[in-house]
This record gives structure tokens, sequence and C-alpha cells, in this order.
């Protein structure tokens, strides 16, 4: 009970006071002389003094007193030894800030719920088999969940894409969802404006659409006038759409982005602007989410959406194969934090990230503990006075523990400053690139407790053995200075011991981000087919509506690649549905004659049409035959080109060249056959592609790519290519414009983050090392003065002085490169699948890191070593 | 003539006793923390060492706990003492401990059995 004391001390001493005169009074009364009286009447009493004090500490918040204490006592030593402070708050600053940054980066991407009521209940409804889990069943199968299942109170259907659709008669792309009437309800929200979509929605009469608000803000400026305003979009199918004019209904609340973190939806619009796909029975092609009802387990509701499951896949056979592979069964995932695309991309590299930034700050506590030994040490005389005068020990190490604290305090608020600004900087490279990763990051109390609890532990490990040391404080050997020389000799053995740990965990740093820049400069030196220099890709849509029929398409990409190709600048200009690293992809049957699948997936291809030109734009080998020519049109015999895989694939020995393949039951002739390109990933083999021309198209191409190799810097060019094409036609609209090389850094965002981050936190290790190394050799070197300034006295050589300092970080360094070594092989070993084209004990890479500490930890120990032989004899023997 | 009796006849005071001690000697009028300890003390013909610190501990004790009432007055030989008086809550603390002891005290001495049995 914390009541706070109505009476003051002050009164309790005045009480006591008036005993002790009437108790006087009382023994006078019986005859004893003044003195006497008061003499007894004190003797009588006890300790007056100690029943004021006992008052005092009663019932009072005494710890909170000794803390306010403690703080003032150590801001004044803090102030008193400032260079030490500052010194000590900017080491933590760097160690702590690295920690808040990263974690609050992990925080974002891999821990936070979704912003909806109640994330825990919410899960997404996946078929899986023995190749692994997938997305939603077909549509129709989705439909009896939602009717049927009555585990659930509401399950929802979402597909997302990009949308092409005219606001205000300008032509534009956003980031689109579709979704099911009830998606609002399922997942909790209440718009910030207007009002969500409903069931009733799905009847698009009339058509009504909900942005996002982030696209609010950025599209509308947040005028709430924006809610009313109307766009065109194409509604229907493969084979016919129609544009119909969408009202804007509602914004979605400000926090909420989307089920896919990192990337926001800006516009949402009924599945059902997609009727053939709301009809199809075969084919999965959205994410269902559902909410679990109270006290359902999600077992029992698996149960039932698989016992639905089983019976629409009954009446919709499948191959066996695939029965078995891909629709087996139903699974549900928890949706608490969304999709987990992001979370699996970063996810590796944020944890090792995290280990590294935790190796930063054990380092820069080491320093901490060093700089408080040496201090510790300079204060023992200060200590043992205190306790010489009757303060406690546990008072004297709680105090230091405070002084600690409010060090540490100090450096993980400085620490958040630069976190916060660190995280600004991460959030800005992640947004940056091609496909921005938009996130919303909140400092919330995860971030606080985080940080507090890290600097707190930090303070314990770091603190404890100068704490330590000092409550051992001997007060007589102390005052004696007679047992300094013992403890400050503990101390430089325990300080070498801390640098050698410091060592050996920047070799396990630098290690680290040696392999991870190594591995990103294999990944960038890998030959993926295609030369990433020098190539413009500009994205470009035919507006469907201009465009419904095939002869005017392709007569207008024709057009379009003849402005561009007119272009001074301009090598080669080509089209195709799909470039290296750009994250789509397109598949579709081929067989071959004396070809025979084994499976299902054997008869698999991707497909990507492409203009002529396209392999000499990208600067793709052809390996046979010719190349795709304007001739290869409507008018003439289909024709194809294999790459390497597929034509292996296909044909093993035999020269595919003149074979007639059917393409998705299409036959074309194969005319040539390309190099592999990496496609995908560039760690991974390109798979089957089979190239078909764009004059002879199977798809309707409404999409292409404007692939332009270019004799100057591609980036110069994007803006006259963009300007020739919207010259062309009215009805055209660019998506997208960068060049092929930021589209493979695009691709390699997550090992850029990586690499980059540890070598930066690897240099941070390495100088912090230096730092400690420099402060334990200079401390030595000041210990010996007088034994160095003896021995010169006697005729020692200056040179060999400093040798001996050298020699010592000599054995420091050499012990911490023995350990520091194994457990770099144990640490690389453990993050192996995040390396490429480097193993976890590369030799080379090891010997490197221990080279440079070595050298660095030489030129630390330089001036040391240099105070040391110009030690002079006479001012040495005078010291002390 | 002193008030004491040497030390080694004194019963230390159990745990709690002093708070009944107090609120007894409070029964018949307020007073002051001073004229408390000498009441216990010849009351108790002599028995009780009171630590006079410890009195007014409890004393404060009692008064945060709402058992007795405290303010400044002038003593009968004019001096300035701070009297103590017992609140209602206090009176009724009282009975209860009251039966308490003497309960405990009646099932101590029936356990010891009578005095003169005694060594």
């Amino acid at each position: 009970m914390f009541r706070r004391r109505k009476r003051s001390p002050d009164d309790f001493a005045s009480e006591v006071h008036a005993h002790l005169q009437l108790e006087a009074d009382d023994l006078r009364a019986e005859g004893l002389t003044e003195a006497e009286a008061r003499s007894a009447a004190r003797k009588t009493f006890g300790n007056a003094t100690a029943a004021v004090e006992r008052f005092y500490e009663k019932g009072r918040w005494l710890w909170l007193d000794h803390l306010a204490q403690d703080l003032r006592y150590s801001l004044r030593s803090m102030r008193q030894g400032a260079g030490f402070a500052i010194a000590a708050v900017l080491t933590l600053a760097l160690g702590m800030g690295a920690n808040t940054a990263i974690f609050s980066l992990m925080d974002t991407v891999l821990l936070q719920s979704l912003p909806v009521a109640d994330p825990p209940s919410l899960y997404f409804l996946r078929y899986a088999g023995a190749k692994g889990t997938g997305i939603s069943p077909p549509y129709p199968c989705f439909e009896t969940f939602r009717a049927e299942a009555s585990s659930f109170s509401g399950v929802a259907a979402f597909g997302g894409s990009d949308l092409s659709v005219r606001i205000d008669g300008r032509a534009e792309r956003v980031s689109g969802r579709r979704i099911s009437g009830d998606y609002f309800r399922v997942l909790g929200l209440n718009p910030v404006a207007g009002r969500l979509l409903t069931p009733s929605d799905e009847q698009l009469d009339p058509p009504a659409g909900v942005i996002g608000y982030a696209y609010w803000q950025r599209r509308f400026g947040g005028n709430p006038d924006a809610v009313g305003k109307t766009f065109v979009m194409a509604v229907g199918d493969d084979k016919k759409t129609v544009d119909r004019t969408f009202t804007i209904v509602g914004v979605t609340p400000a926090g909420f982005y989307g089920l896919l973190p990192g990337r926001p939806d800006d516009l949402m619009v009924p599945t059902t602007t997609l009727p053939a796909m709301v009809r199809d029975t075969g084919s999965p092609w959205f994410e269902s989410i559902a909410r679990l009802k109270p006290g359902v387990t999600p077992n029992q509701a698996r149960a039932q959406a698989d016992a639905l499951f089983q019976s629409y896949m009954r009446e919709h056979p499948t191959s066996a194969e695939n029965r078995r592979d891909n629709f087996n069964h139903m699974e549900l995932a928890p949706a608490a934090r969304g999709l987990g695309e992001l979370r699996e991309r970063f996810s590796a590299p944020l944890k090792a990230l995290m280990a590294v930034v935790g190796m930063v700050l054990l380092i820069a506590c080491a320093n901490i503990t060093n700089l408080l030994l040496a201090r510790a040490a300079r204060r023992e005389r200060e200590f043992a006075v205190r306790v010489a005068i009757g303060a406690g020990r546990g008072r004297l190490a709680r105090q230091l523990f405070v002084e600690t604290a409010t060090l540490f305090l100090t450096g993980a608020a400085v620490g958040a400053l630069l976190a916060w600004f660190a995280t600004r900087g991460l959030l800005a490279f992640l947004a940056g690139g091609l496909h921005p990763i938009r996130l919303a990051m909140h400092w919330d109390w995860r971030i606080l407790t985080f940080t507090t609890l890290v600097s707190l532990l930090a303070t314990f490990l770091s603190g404890a053995a100068p704490v330590l040391r000092a409550i051992r404080t001997d007060p007589h050997a102390a005052m004696n200075g007679g047992a300094r020389a013992s403890a400050s000799r503990e101390h430089a053995a325990m300080g070498r011991l801390l640098v050698a740990f410091q060592i050996a965990l920047s070799v396990v740093l630098l290690v680290g981000a040696s392999l991870f820049l190594r591995t990103l400069r294999n990944l960038y030196s890998v030959d993926p087919g295609f030369r990433a220099d020098h190539v413009a890709l500009v994205s470009v849509e035919l507006i469907e509506s201009s465009y419904t029929q095939q002869v005017p398409r392709i007569a207008a990409w024709d057009r379009l690649l003849t402005t561009v190709r007119r272009l001074p600048g301009v090598q080669w200009a080509s089209l195709a549905a799909m470039t290296p690293l750009d994250g789509s992809g397109r598949r579709v049957g081929l067989s071959a004659p004396s070809f025979t699948p084994h499976s299902d997936e054997d008869g698999f291809v991707s497909l990507n049409t492409v203009s002529e030109d396209y392999f000499a734009s990208l600067g793709t080998p052809l390996l046979r035959g010719r190349a795709f020519t304007e001739e290869d049109s409507a008018g003439v015999p289909a024709v194809a080109i294999l790459n390497e895989s597929a034509a292996r694939h296909y044909f093993a020995d035999r020269d595919p060249l003149g074979t007639v393949v059917n393409i998705n039951s299409r036959s074309s002739r194969i005319v040539g056959v390309v190099r592999d390109v990496r496609q995908t990933d560039i760690r991974q083999n390109a798979g089957r592609v089979v190239f078909i021309p764009l004059r002879q198209p199977y798809d309707r191409n409404f999409h292409m790519t404007l692939a332009v190799r270019t004799a100057v810097d591609p980036q110069s060019l994007i803006g006259a290519v963009e300007r020739s094409v919207r010259n062309g036609s009215p009805s055209v609209l660019i998506g997208s414009s960068h060049t092929l090389a930021q589209q493979v850094d695009q691709s390699l965002l997550a090992e850029r983050l990586l690499s980059w981050l540890a070598a930066a936190f690897g240099v941070l290790a390495l100088v912090l090392s230096a730092v400690g190394l420099y402060g334990v050799m200079t401390y030595s070197v000041a210990r010996r003065t007088s034994e160095i300034g003896i021995r010169l006295a006697l005729g020692a050589q200056p040179a060999r002085v400093a040798r001996s300092i050298l020699r010592q970080t000599v054995s420091i360094v050499g012990v911490g490169l023995a350990a520091g070594i194994p457990a770099s092989i144990l640490v690389a070993r453990a993050v192996r699948h995040l390396l490429y084209g480097v193993g976890p004990a590369d030799f080379a890479t090891q010997a490197g890191a221990a080279i440079l500490l070595a050298a660095v930890a030489l030129a630390a120990s330089y001036l040391p070593a240099r105070r040391a032989a110009r030690i002079d004899p006479l001012t040495a023997m005078r010291y002390e | 003539m002193p008030t004491q009796r040497s030390d080694d006849d004194r019963i230390a005071l159990l745990q709690g006793t002093l708070d009944l001690l107090i609120l007894r000697t409070l029964v018949f009028g307020s007073r002051h923390g001073q004229a408390i300890a000498r009441a216990i003390q010849q009351n108790s013909e002599e028995v009780f060492l009171v630590d006079h610190g410890s009195l007014y501990l409890a004393l404060q004790r009692l008064e945060e706990k709402g058992w007795v009432g405290a303010k400044w007055g002038i003593s009968e030989n004019n001096r300035k003492a701070r009297f103590y008086s017992l609140t209602s809550k206090g009176r009724a603390k009282l009975t209860a401990k009251t039966v308490q002891w003497r309960r405990l005290a009646r099932a101590m001495g029936l356990i010891l059995g009578p005095e003169d049995r005694e060594a």
C-alpha cells in the first residue's frame, strides 16, 4: 500500500521531543536533578534518532526515494564524466538503434495482424494435395462453402489483379481486388466515407466499387467528393467484354491495406465482373477467407469444408493424378496476418538480420563493459569510502545498476531516434522498386517493450561484472592503494577477454556479410540468358473496347513498333507478353509427336507471345533455326520457337526443327531453339517455354511490354518511347516504364537488403571492436606506465616496448579468430539457404575477414604502442 | 526514586500485544504518548519493557488504521503534547482483541496448570 503519509517526519520528531521533556518532568518530580532527569529520559527512550528514521522509512515509497536519489546521482556522474557518457551513449545508440530498426521492420513484415475485427478467427480455405497447398477451390465450390458451411459466420472470396479503368476520361491502371459481396462483412470493416460493398452489389445493378484509403489520398487528395464519382471498366470474360460505368460508393479505413501485406488495394469491385470465372468449375483463381463461428474449432470447420469439397470434386471430376497432387483435401490456414507472400520472401533475411544486429549489440555491450570496468577501477576509492562510512553494498550495487541502466536507456532513446530515421530509409527502399512494397509501420507498445527489454537485458549483461567488482571492494585494501595493482590486473585480463569475444563476433559478422555480398555478386553474374544492360521496358495496354477485333489490334501493335524503331538511339524494338523476372506466367499444354507424357505436368509449358526481334532486343542467343519475322503472320502456317529446356524435354537428342507440335491443340511448326532465360527467379532455371509470334496470336493480347535495346542509356530513352506510344493512338495506356536492369534489381530486393545491411553492420562491428581494442590497450599502457618507465630507464629499446604491446594485440586477436572462425562456419551453415554460389565454409572469405580484422586491430593498437614507446622514464617514475 | 526494575525481570512484548495495551490505556480518556508508556509500565507492575520508539511507531500505525485519533494539545504541566484517543472503530477492536486475549490466556493457563505446581 503506497498511501501517502499525512504526517511529516518533523511532526513526529517534535512528538518524540515532547515525550523526552514530559518524561524529564516526571523524573524531576520523583526527585532527580535536572541533568539526571534529562539523561535518564533519553536512556529510557532508547535510540530516538532511530525511531524518527524508522518513522521516515515506514510506509514511504522508500525505493522510489532511493531511485530518485540514484538517478540524480547517476545524472551528476554522467555530467562529470561527459566524455565517457557520450562515448557510451553513442555506442549504445548504434547498437540499440540497429536492433530497434530491424525489429520494427520484422514486426511490420512478419508479426503484425491485419487491422480487422478479431483477426485470430479468420482462416484461408485452401485445397491441398501431395504437391502442397494451393489457393481456394473454384468459385462454384466457394459458393457451396458460403451457403452451407455452418462452422463459419461468413466466407468471402477475393482475387487480385491490376485493373484498367478510366476516371474522368483518363485511362489508368490501378492495383485491384475482385471481392465477393460479404468480404467487408466477414472482415468486420467500416468505411471512412460512403459505404462498403454488400452482397447485393454482386448483381452489378448498378455497378459499384470501393477505393482504398491510400488511393483516395493519392488520387483524390482525400476529397469527400470522390465518393459518387464514376469510372469505366470492362466487365466480361476472355471472349466478350462490355464497358460499364461504376460508381465509387465508399472508402476503406486508413489502416486497412488489403489482405496482401505490402500491396495496398486501390480499387475493389465485385467478383461478378468476371462472369466466366465465377461460373468456371475447374479453375482456381482467388482466395477464400472465412471467419470461424465462436466455439467451433478449426478442425471441425476443416472437416465440414472438406466434406463439401469432396462432394464438389465428385460432381466435377478431374484426373486421378490432379486429384492426388492438388485437389486432395481442404486445409485451413490462419489468416490473421493476411497472405504470406511478403512474409515468406522476407522471413529468412529478416531473421538473419535480427541475429546480426543482436551480435552488433553484444559487441557494443562488451565495449560498455570495458568502459564501465575502467571507470569502476578509477572510482575504486570512491566506493571504498562509501563502504567504509557505512553504505550498504546492496545499495551501492543498486546505484551502479541505476547508473548503467540510465546509460542504456539514454542510449536506447537516442537509438530509437536513429532507428526512426533508419526505418524511414528501409521503407523507402522497399517502396522504391518497380513493384513497390508499401508498408505501414506503427510504433506501438511492442516496439517500446522490445527496446526497453533489450536495454535492460543489455544493462544486466554489461553491468554485472563492474557491479560485482564494485561491491567486492575491500575498503581497507582500496584505501591503502596496495590492492589496486591486483584489482586492475584482474580488470585488464577481463578487458582482454572481452575484446577477444568482440573480435570473435566480428569475425562471424564479417564472414556473414562477405558471404551475403558474394551471394549477391554471384546472382548478378549468373548468365540469365539475356543481357540486362541497355534494355528499356515499357508496358503498354490497348484499351479493350477500341480494339476488340484481332486485325486492327495487331495493326496497332505493328504501328507502335514501327514508330519506336524510328526513334534515334533504338537498336532493336520488340513486344512480348512476358519479360524476364517480371513475375508473370502463362501455362499451356504442348504435345509433340513421339513424346509420351508420364504425368499431367509433363504436357505443360510456359507460353510467351513475342514479336520479331524479341531475342535480339534481349540479347538471348538463338541456338538453332531462325527467329520470328514479320512474315510469320495470320496468312501463313503457325510457327513456334522452343527454349533449350523444352526442346530437350520433348525431343531429347532429336532435332525439333520442322516438327509440328500442338499448342493447346493448335498446330505449330518448330522453327527455332533459343537459350534458356531465367524467367521467374534468377536462382532457378527457366523451365520449359514455347514462344509464338505476336502476329499469329493465341491470346487476345491487350497487354504487351515494349522491349527496346538502346545504344544509349535506356533510362534516357524511356521518355521518348512513351511519347511516341502516346502520340500513336489515344486508346493506349502506358502501365509502367523501367529498365531491364531495374527489373533484375527488383527481383533481388530481399538479397540486396540483406547483403547491404549485413555489410553495414559488419563494418559497424569492426569499428566497435577496434574502439574496444584501442580502449583496452590504452588502458593497459596507462596502467603499466611506471613499469614501462622503469624498463626504459634500465635501457630497454622503445621499439621492443612497442612490440610487446603489439604482441599482446596479436594474442588477443589470435584468441578471437580461433573462436570466431569455427563459429562463423556454424552460423553460415544455419543461413546456407540464403547463400548462392558460395559455401558456408569458404576459406577465401574467412581468410579475408581474418586479415581485415588483424589489420584493423594492429592499426587500433598502433597509437597505444607508440605512446608506450615514447613514455618518458622520469615522468613515469613520478606517476602516482 | 527510579521507576525501573532491572531489565532482566522484564518481558519483551509479544507481537501485537502492544496495540492491545495501548488501546486499553485509552479506555478512560485521551492521553499523550509519554503517559501511555508510563501507564503500561505501571499497570503491568513494571513487567513490560516498552521500547518508546516502538510505542510511537505503534501509535502511528493505529492512527493510520483509524483505531485512534490524535491531536496536539497542552499537558497538565503546560507542555505541548500529542494526545491520543480511542475512536469507535478502536473501541470495537479493543473489545474483540480483549476477548481473544482472555481466551488465549485461559487456554495457556489450562495447559500450564495451577501456579503453585510450578517448581
